[in-house]
């Protein structure tokens, strides 16, 4: 009578020897007697043989110049002067602190500067006084069509 | 890489001249075509060299360099435009510039038919492989071609060791029952 049939990962698992000595063992003594999993065994060998036997790839002629050709390129990135590798380090604490400080400066002090005024709004306050009177702004409608009404007039 | 780190060109040189061949081996079974493989093998050794200054040689070189490598395999995946194409070998054999660079696979068997054979085994094979998700296909690839430990792949993949057994279980699964009817059954 042989022990029960191990699962499917366990056998895999057996095939990569990635069982502990114990459980090697009892997997080892069950394929001795069990037809099946032998069948399985022997798929797991078959499948993993016809994954290697797939067509391998030669390198090509131009990857080592173009693979070289790109760490020429990132090595030239890494060499171009900055603002920041130009400055002394010493001195970059520095401007670090200064930095930050006009931030802070900015946040606590700055103001939104407002929106500059349009024409009709420069108008307005230039002759606030006169747009404040209601009974001239009527007579000012009038006069606006002034000589619209004169022509009127001596058509009649 | 210890030398590199501190500053020895020759010895990246030398790292990328010996281990080369496998990333783009790695790279072309991962994601089947000889052209983007090239790209990702050198997207790989460009992250080692620019990750030189901060290597810590926790783990043996070659792990983590293929740990590299299958990151930016699985980044391959995960673009929206993803390019990858498991294709047939008839139609690489239709692409002239790539597909003299494919090794002829049947070795020593100049029969015909036996070619055949191995071809339409190798299609099904490619066909499965292209069904697997990206940590499957990582994982059954770092194990069976790679000779990684399960220990070793779950550093790589950022997964535990039984969830790379489950990965590698399930993508050995598919392989088997797309072979199943090549092998008449028996897989």
């Amino acid at each position: 009578m042989t022990t029960p049939c191990p699962k499917d990962e366990t056998l895999s698992a057996f095939f990569d020897q990635a069982l502990s000595p114990l459980q090697l063992d009892q997997v080892r003594e069950h394929l001795a007697g069990c037809l099946a999993c032998r069948h399985k065994h022997a798929g797991l060998h078959r499948a993993d043989a016809a994954l290697r036997e797939l067509p391998g790839l030669t390198v090509s002629p131009g990857f080592d110049g173009a693979f070289w050709a790109k760490v020429a390129a990132l090595d030239e990135s890494r060499r171009a002067p900055s603002w920041w590798r130009r400055f002394p380090v010493g001195w970059r604490p520095l401007l670090v602190a200064g930095l930050a400080a006009g931030v802070v400066a900015a946040l606590f002090f700055g103001r939104p500067g407002a929106p500059a005024p349009t024409a009709e709004e420069v108008y307005l306050s230039e002759n606030l006084e006169l747009f404040s009177n209601y009974e001239l702004l009527r007579q000012m409608d009038v006069l606006e069509h002034w000589d619209a009404a004169q022509n009127q007039q001596k058509q009649g | 890489m210890l030398r590199f780190k501190e500053g020895d060109q020759v010895a990246f040189r030398q790292l990328f001249d010996r281990h080369k061949a496998q990333i783009i081996h790695y790279c072309h079974r991962y994601c089947g075509r000889p052209a983007i493989a090239e790209e990702l093998a050198q997207e790989t050794f460009l992250r080692v060299y620019q990750a030189a200054p901060r290597y810590r040689p926790e783990a043996l070189f070659r792990t983590w360099l293929f740990k590299i490598a299958t990151n930016v395999c699985l980044n391959e995946l995960r673009r929206p435009d993803y390019r990858h194409h498991f294709e047939s070998l008839d139609i690489a054999a239709d692409r002239p510039d790539e597909a003299p660079r494919r090794e002829i696979a049947a070795k020593g068997n100049d029969r015909p038919e036996k070619r055949f054979e191995q071809a339409e085994q190798q299609q099904l094979v490619q066909q499965a492989m292209a069904q697997l998700s990206g940590e499957q296909r990582a994982a059954l690839l770092l194990r069976v071609e790679q000779d990684f430990s399960y220990q070793e792949i779950g550093q790589q993949i950022g997964r535990s060791e039984n969830h790379v057994k489950t990965l590698i279980h399930r993508g050995r699964r598919k392989l088997t029952a797309a072979l199943a009817g090549y092998f008449g059954g028996e897989s």
